[in-house]
């Protein structure tokens, strides 16, 4: 990983919650990554994989147990608290949930409005702003005065987005923002995404556990297992040249809307369930459940590497 | 039933408590309690849809071939269209609490008719297929306490006229195994 500097770097990422004396849930453990400016990276995995906790230590709304995170050079753990809140201007989020994420005793103009207060920006020209911001991802300026429950939950993740927005920043954690919505109205709010992608010149990580809304809208993936990423690929290699044994296995369990691939594909072969990360083994995560597994791979930990261009995998059976 | 539905030491896990279990196993263990009583129909209403990508194409598999087995027909009621595609033969499209259209798997993803079939194919995001744009349906689905006289399609139709908006059309009989709610059917059907 050389190259040009990214936005985002994040080295040796780990985030522990202890449970007792004895039990340490990892969940993240050793993640490296970058995130170029103008890019999406997705982070795709299943629950519990520690995609959602990655996204929240990038923000600094959690502390990390240790490993490194800059933001444009600047490492974040070296802050102070005002210096830090300066920052937030530069990075935003967006929630998965979109109800339990606007606060429902303030109208939609004053949860736009919040963020600009905080951040003492757009003085005396605020209104004009918000009109700006609802006007632009598809929403009426009369809405400004109406409450979060008056809305269905497409707009109001729409409201998300432009609460995300108003502070004019650089980088965006979209959280499964997509994930709670139905699929006529979440493809709506992926057009919509894609298009304020551009417009606002934005770097984004976007989490989501479905690989191909994910595919849909990231320039790069890595797919995450129990707290480590297994593999990382340009979106469009991913589909089509996986190594992992992880990916290959995620990609064939994924219903495809085509009956004639579905109804001829062999029966799913991966067995067990992912391995719990209170105090997982010392080997590599996957370990249980993999098919391809030799000698090593129950007391190592496999690194990524560089299997080809922008292509990194996790696996000793791959090298 | 537990043997069967492939949990682990199942002769341990009878004495278990649902949250000693996880969703995939839970999932299992309702399964293997529909199945006990050998029925001849099996109701399953969106059984996958909590579960995580691969369990779910675990428990989809069990459920397809216990049924099998047991010569057990499935009514299976999701929104996920994959799912569909793996398990189903015939399939209802619903729309606003009516069946639109009616017709076996294969016709309704190659050949859809009501133009709500058509248009939920075309928004979904395809794996491998690189795209600028999904195509989406406009507006919002209606509310149910307020549907409008005609077809409940009809404001975020594209093909709609004066008709649609006045009365809504019946059920009718496309072609053999093929029925559909619309005044004007895509795909050769009389347009």
């Amino acid at each position: 990983m050389n190259e040009s500097r990214g936005l985002v770097e994040v080295r040796g990422l780990c985030k522990y919650f202890p449970l007792s004396r004895r039990r340490i849930l990892k969940a993240v453990d050793g993640v490296d990554f970058r995130i170029r400016r103008g890019e999406v990276l997705g982070l795709v995995g299943e629950s519990g994989c520690g995609k959602t906790t990655i996204g929240r230590l990038i923000l600094n709304l959690l502390p990390l147990t240790s490993g490194e995170i800059e933001f444009d050079g600047v490492r974040l753990s070296e802050l102070s608290r005002s210096e830090m809140r300066r920052m937030r201007r530069r990075m935003q989020i967006v929630f998965q949930d979109p109800y339990a994420s606007l606060n429902p005793r303030m109208t939609i103009g004053n949860i736009l409005t919040f963020p600009m207060k905080v951040q003492g920006l757009y003085r005396g020209k605020r209104r004009e702003r918000v009109v700006y911001l609802l006007e632009r991802v598809g929403m009426r300026a009369s809405d400004m005065n109406r409450y979060p429950h008056e809305f269905s939950g497409g707009q109001l993740q729409r409201i998300g987005i432009a609460r995300a927005l108003a502070v004019d920043p650089e980088f965006i954690v979209a959280d499964e923002p997509v994930s709670s919505l139905d699929v006529s109205i979440q493809s709506q709010v992926l057009n919509l995404f894609k298009e304020l992608q551009e417009e606002f010149h934005l770097t984004s990580l976007f989490i989501a556990h479905d690989l191909s809304v994910v595919e849909f809208i990231s320039d790069r993936i890595a797919v995450v297992y129990l707290g480590k990423i297994v593999e990382m690929a340009p979106s469009r290699v991913l589909y089509k040249s996986n190594w992992h044994p992880y990916t290959r296995s995620l990609l064939s369990a994924i219903p495809l809307p085509d009956p004639k691939i579905e109804q001829n594909k062999p029966p799913f072969s991966l067995t067990g369930e992912a391995t719990s990360p209170i105090n997982p083994p010392p080997g590599c995560r996957f370990y249980s459940r993999c098919s391809v597994k030799g000698e090593r791979c129950k007391e190592d930990q496999p690194q990524l590497v560089e299997v080809g261009k922008d292509h990194y995998v996790s696996c000793f059976q791959v090298n | 039933m537990l043997r069967s539905t492939e949990i682990p030491s199942p002769e341990e896990r009878v004495k278990n408590y649902p949250h000693e279990m996880s969703g995939g196993m839970r999932q299992r263990s309702m399964i293997a309690m529909a199945l006990a009583c050998e029925p001849a129909l099996l109701i399953a209403d969106e059984p996958s849809t909590a579960l995580d990508v691969t369990v779910q194409a675990q428990v989809l598999k069990l459920m397809k071939e216990l049924c099998r087995e047991r010569e057990t027909a499935i009514l299976l009621i999701t929104h996920d269209m994959g799912v569909v595609a793996r398990m189903c033969q015939r399939v209802a499209v619903m729309y606003a609490g009516r069946v639109v259209e009616y017709t076996d798997v294969h016709t309704l993803f190659s050949r859809p008719a009501h133009p709500y079939a058509e248009a939920l194919l075309r928004s979904l995001p395809r794996l491998g297929t690189k795209r600028n744009r999904l195509d989406s349906i406009e507006g919002q689905p209606p509310q149910l306490n307020r549907l409008p006289p005609g077809c409940a399609f009809e404001p975020r139709c594209q093909y709609s006229s004066e008709r649609c908006r006045e009365q809504a059309p019946e059920l009718k009989r496309l072609r053999e195994g093929h029925e559909v709610r619309c005044y004007y059917p895509i795909n050769g059907g009389g347009r």
